[in-house]
């Protein structure tokens, strides 16, 4: 049996894409919902510092406090791309395996 | 002779090198996250009820001062040393570890402040409050990305 590799390597960026388009919304509502939840507590800390309910230096403190949050929300994202780039180049090893496989059990 | 030599080896060396090649495929797989586990998310989902909880009674309280609200400070310390040690103690997991680093770290900020000058108004109560659940969201995004993976056999 002929191992067709064009359409082996097709079938793989298929599996690929596949694979990143079934993922991709879940990917855009996870950071949707991070600039939310960003905005809520920008828009409440200001309100507090307006309404002087915090200080100066607890506004302050607070935008430091985002700094680190920010950076929590980056590390959670990378977690969630890298989870999707490992679906998706399985996905693509084992169209390549079962290629090779179909194609041996056509020479044996 | 040597037509026969050749075809032979042919016969064996070409499917040795498929089954080999076949070999080498099925034991390279990609992994750039640990596996998924549901007993870290639950830990995760346990701690975050007791931070939410500590800070819902904080605010229908009279008593703010800092030595009245000890031991739950220092319970659910306790439970976020754990989840940086568990998520430390797992290979490609440096983005959790991370998260739960950066968590602690201002959890210790928030306990600090507090016994510093306490008592608490309602206003740094519900901030506190707020960033500590957002938190404990990205730590749980983070956990739960793992699912797509595949989860730890029980």
């Amino acid at each position: 049996m002929k191992f067709d590799t064009e359409q082996v390597f097709k079938d793989m960026l298929a599996a690929i894409s596949g694979a990143l388009k079934q993922d991709a919304p879940n990917a855009r509502k996870t950071i949707d919902e991070f600039l939310k939840r960003r905005k809520r507590r920008l828009e409440t800390v200001i309100n507090f510092r307006l309404q002087n309910q915090i200080s100066e230096a607890e506004f302050s403190s607070r935008l430091q406090d985002e700094k680190l949050m920010l950076e929590a929300e980056m590390e959670a994202m990378k977690a969630v791309s890298k989870a999707m780039a490992q679906k998706a180049a399985n996905a693509a090893i084992e169209v390549l395996e079962k290629a090779v496989r179909l194609a041996v059990g056509g020479l044996l | 002779m040597k037509h026969l030599q050749t075809s032979v080896s042919q016969r064996v060396f070409l499917p040795a090198l498929i089954l080999t090649t076949i070999f080498l495929l099925t034991s390279c797989r990609v992994q750039l996250l640990p596996a998924y586990d549901a007993k870290q998310v639950e830990l995760i989902e346990q701690t975050s009820r007791e931070c939410d909880l500590l800070y819902i009674l904080m605010l229908e309280s009279d008593d703010r001062q800092y030595e009245k609200w000890m031991e739950p400070y220092a319970e659910i310390e306790a439970n976020l040393g754990l989840l940086l040690l568990k998520s430390a103690n797992k290979p490609l997991n440096k983005h959790s570890v991370r998260i739960a680093e950066i968590t602690l770290e201002i959890w210790q900020k928030y306990k600090t402040q507090h016994k510093q000058n306490a008592p608490l108004s309602d206003a740094t109560i519900t901030l506190n409050r707020m960033y500590m659940a957002d938190l404990f969201n990205a730590m749980l995004v983070a956990e739960k990305a793992k699912e797509l993976l595949g989860s730890l056999p029980e």
